[in-house]
């Protein structure tokens, strides 16, 4: 076996490629971050290596699709230019989406998988990824000895405090380079995703399950944005099932089962925990981790059904950031340098890309992504996979009020393999119609 | 209909002229705004709080944290106005108004600084493609507008006009104050000429500190009047428990009853609490009086604002990377429309 054909059949690799361009990890060995070492190997050995012939082709119609992205990219040109070109922030954002993540994305899709592979083959992969990285934050939560061996390869380049009482300390990154909302909300797609294959696959479930547990708690020690996947995830499951006509009071009983089977989960997790930690993880303030952990993830649910003041302090928070531009030029053109270098005090998505980009600016960014969610619902052969796209369209359109995450690499890499993806099943469709098969 | 990438790069050869179209039209549009970008000198200096921040430590914490050290393990405090608060302060409109009214040296003459923000430097290049000229003239501004007091409480000052509300706009856009937990204050200027930017920072650094100062002595001030009005409360007390002591004492001078002994028993204990008290308040007063020469708050200065004689900004480079992702973008973005057009797709 030479080697070219010895990597192409290696599952694990495309695996770990996957992983390493959705993660897009900065090491401190290498200059370039993973993602563009992902792309520069594909370059390299991605063609030798590949036992089918090279069809590199694209759909007419998501060319045009494409078109309100570019259209949203040159205008962020324009409105750079005229503002002196001081912030690029948003110019780098789509050069990144662009040239690396749909570039990366089509070479993932048409070099590195074979012809035969499908999408879902890409979104199982894309599971066992989030379900890895999600054993990994449970693993970088209990042992502080895994923590310090990855900040030695990985910088940790996120905004969370490790000092005394600070999140840092029990959010933790598991192998990313920070920890926080995004990586919650994106590991809330391994959910999704999960959901989505426990309605389809009729057997050999079990990893599934087992990723469908590991998840919640990569969540749940990483922000609580990803927890509010779990009613959508139940919501398209019994969608599915309802539209598939599946819908039986024994596909009722995991809506039973999960909750139990996550408090068992729980408990078993604390006392491995308190077993392996010698009684927990003592915090400079004097509170154990794990009890910090608890007071922080479900001091605001607790609150919600209490009548005390402190109410949802996240809602309260993302209220304190709506606000509008006062100018007519801000709110029409947008002023670049709102997103990094006289950052407005939101984060909310929508607030900052109208501030940075104005409505003309921002209808454009919005309805460029819209359109290839929607290229996603439309081209899908299935339906349970249209279902499954557009719950993920709903979902990020909702998280968006949070942070910018749309055009966050977590999800446009993930956006763009599926789209690709998408687009390779239609073409193979189409060829094979044409061809007779 | 499928694309593919073979078609797509003849394309591209054949339309090579259209290309190059495309980025001689962006490099035009680069070089012009690169050349119509007014240029901005930055100056940055370092302080550091000198006063009660850190105890025993001091100002120390943030010359140790140039060299990596973290002293105060990042707590911010400062002698009673929050350092957090600094950047809220720089950007506030009395703050700025009172900058702008400061007099700066330029060109071997004395102007103040909203003169030379104004009418000595060039607009931006939206508001010169926006008034089609390329600084203020001062008959812009009538007398109205010159002499129109600023409205502090005005939420939104900066859309009335006037020639202090444009100029502390234009401070306010580029001054900077970043404070970060065990590190130094950052106080930085982005200014069209380099030696009005050092000065910049040089006048923020000391109103910075005559409104800390101002605030520590109002604050002071408070203080001791209350501090004052309660020992003369308690002088008041004292006195008449004194008075009431002594009268008791001379009504039974020649009696040995015990009511009479205890009745002066009490009052004896009265006036012993009430001296106390107004001892004890007394010397808080005098200990407070010789507190306010100590408790002023001053910068050190780590860094100074240096005179940066090259331009911060624009960077020629980003003008190069945006022209040249501009026109390709732009041609993909045309090939796109034209092939859709003629219905090649």
């Amino acid at each position: 076996m030479g080697v070219n054909s010895l990597v192409s059949s290696s599952k694990t690799l495309r695996f770990f490629l996957v992983f390493l361009f959705i993660f897009s990890l900065n090491f401190y060995l290498f200059p370039i971050n993973s993602s563009r070492l992902v792309i520069i190997f594909i370059l390299f050995f991605g063609v030798l290596w590949k036992s089918d012939p090279l069809r590199l082709t694209i759909d007419n119609q998501f060319i045009i699709i494409f078109i309100p992205l570019l259209f949203s990219f040159l205008y962020n040109v324009l409105i750079g230019f005229m503002d002196g070109v001081i912030d690029i922030s948003n110019f780098a954002n789509l050069v990144i989406i662009v040239f690396q993540i749909a570039f990366g994305a089509y070479l993932i899709n048409f070099i590195l998988f074979d012809e035969k592979i499908d999408i879902n083959y890409l979104l199982y992969v894309i599971f066992l990824i989030i379900s890895l990285q999600s054993l990994f934050i449970v693993l970088s939560f209990i042992l502080p000895a895994f923590r310090s061996i990855v900040d030695v390869i990985i910088p940790n380049s996120g905004n969370l405090s490790a000092e005394a009482g600070g999140q840092g300390l029990f959010r933790v990154r598991g192998i990313a380079n920070s920890t926080g909302a995004s990586l919650s909300s994106f590991l809330s797609i391994g959910l999704l995703i999960g959901t989505y294959f426990l309605a389809i696959l009729k057997r050999k479930k079990t990893l599934i399950y087992l990723g469908l547990i590991l998840i919640p708690a990569g969540i749940a020690f990483t922000g609580r944005t990803g927890l509010f996947m779990i009613p959508i995830a139940v919501l398209f499951y019994y969608s599915i099932l309802a539209f598939e006509k599946r819908l039986s009071i024994k596909s009722f009983l995991p809506i039973l089962i999960t909750p139990i089977l996550l408090i068992l989960f729980y408990i078993f997790f604390k006392q491995i925990y308190y077993l392996i930690t010698g009684g927990g993880i003592p915090l400079p303030t004097g509170e154990d981790l794990l009890s910090r952990w608890e007071r922080w993830a479900f001091g605001d649910f607790i609150n919600l059904f209490s009548n005390n003041e402190k109410k949802l302090h996240t809602l309260k928070v993302l209220d304190a950031h709506l606000f509008f531009p006062e100018d007519n030029k801000t709110w029409l053109l947008g002023n670049p340098r709102t997103w990094t270098v006289d950052r407005i005090s939101s984060d909310i998505g929508y607030v900052r890309v109208l501030f940075s980009q104005g409505l003309i600016g921002g209808f454009l960014f919005y309805f460029g992504f819209a359109l290839i969610y929607g290229y996603c619902v439309l081209k899908s052969n299935i339906f349970s996979l249209k279902l499954f796209f557009l719950f993920f369209a709903v979902w990020m359109f909702i998280i968006e009020y949070k942070e910018p995450f749309i055009n966050h690499y977590y999800f446009t890499s993930f956006t763009f393999l599926c789209a690709f993806a998408v687009m390779k099943d239609s073409l193979r469709a189409k060829n094979e119609n044409i061809t007779g098969y | 209909m499928n694309v593919s990438f073979k078609f797509m790069v003849l394309q591209i050869v054949r339309r090579w002229k259209v290309l190059l179209l495309y980025f001689l039209g962006f490099s035009t549009i680069g070089i012009s705004t690169y050349l119509m970008t007014p240029n901005l000198f930055q100056s940055i200096a370092y302080i550091s709080q000198e006063g009660e921040q850190s105890g025993n430590n001091r100002g120390l914490n943030n010359i140790a944290s140039l060299a990596g050290i973290n002293l105060d393990q990042g707590s911010i405090r400062g002698t009673g106005l929050n350092a957090m608060l600094y950047s809220s302060i720089v950007s506030s409109a009395p703050f700025l108004h009172r900058m702008v009214n400061e007099t700066i040296k330029y060109k071997n003459a004395e102007i103040l600084l909203k003169e030379f923000l104004l009418f000595e430097s060039d607009l931006s290049l939206y508001e010169k493609l926006r008034f089609f000229k390329w600084r203020y003239n001062r008959s812009d501004f009538n007398e109205v507008s010159l002499s129109e007091p600023l409205i502090y409480n005005d939420p939104n000052p900066f859309l009335v006009s006037g020639v202090d509300r444009i100029a502390i706009q234009k401070l306010n856009n580029n001054l900077n104050l970043t404070i970060k937990p065990g590190e130094p204050i950052e106080i930085s200027s982005l200014i069209q000429d380099p030696e009005v930017a050092a000065q910049v920072v040089t006048l923020l650094i000391k109103n910075l500190e005559i409104y800390i100062d101002e605030y520590e002595k109002n604050r002071f001030s408070k203080r001791l009047d209350n501090m004052i009005e309660q020992v003369e409360m308690a002088r008041v007390e004292f006195i008449d428990a004194q008075n009431r002591l002594v009268e008791a004492q001379d009504k039974n001078l020649n009696l040995s009853t015990a009511k009479s002994k205890s009745e002066i028993e009490r009052l004896d204990a009265e006036y012993r609490i009430k001296f106390n008290v107004y001892n004890n308040i007394s010397l808080q007063l005098q200990s407070l009086i010789l507190k306010e020469n100590e408790q002023r708050v001053s910068f050190i200065v780590i860094e100074p604002p240096l005179v940066n004689k090259t331009p911060s900004q624009p960077k020629w480079i980003l003008f190069v990377i945006f022209s040249f992702f501009g026109a390709l973008v732009a041609f993909i973005l045309h090939f796109s429309l034209v092939n859709f057009k003629d219905k090649n797709f």
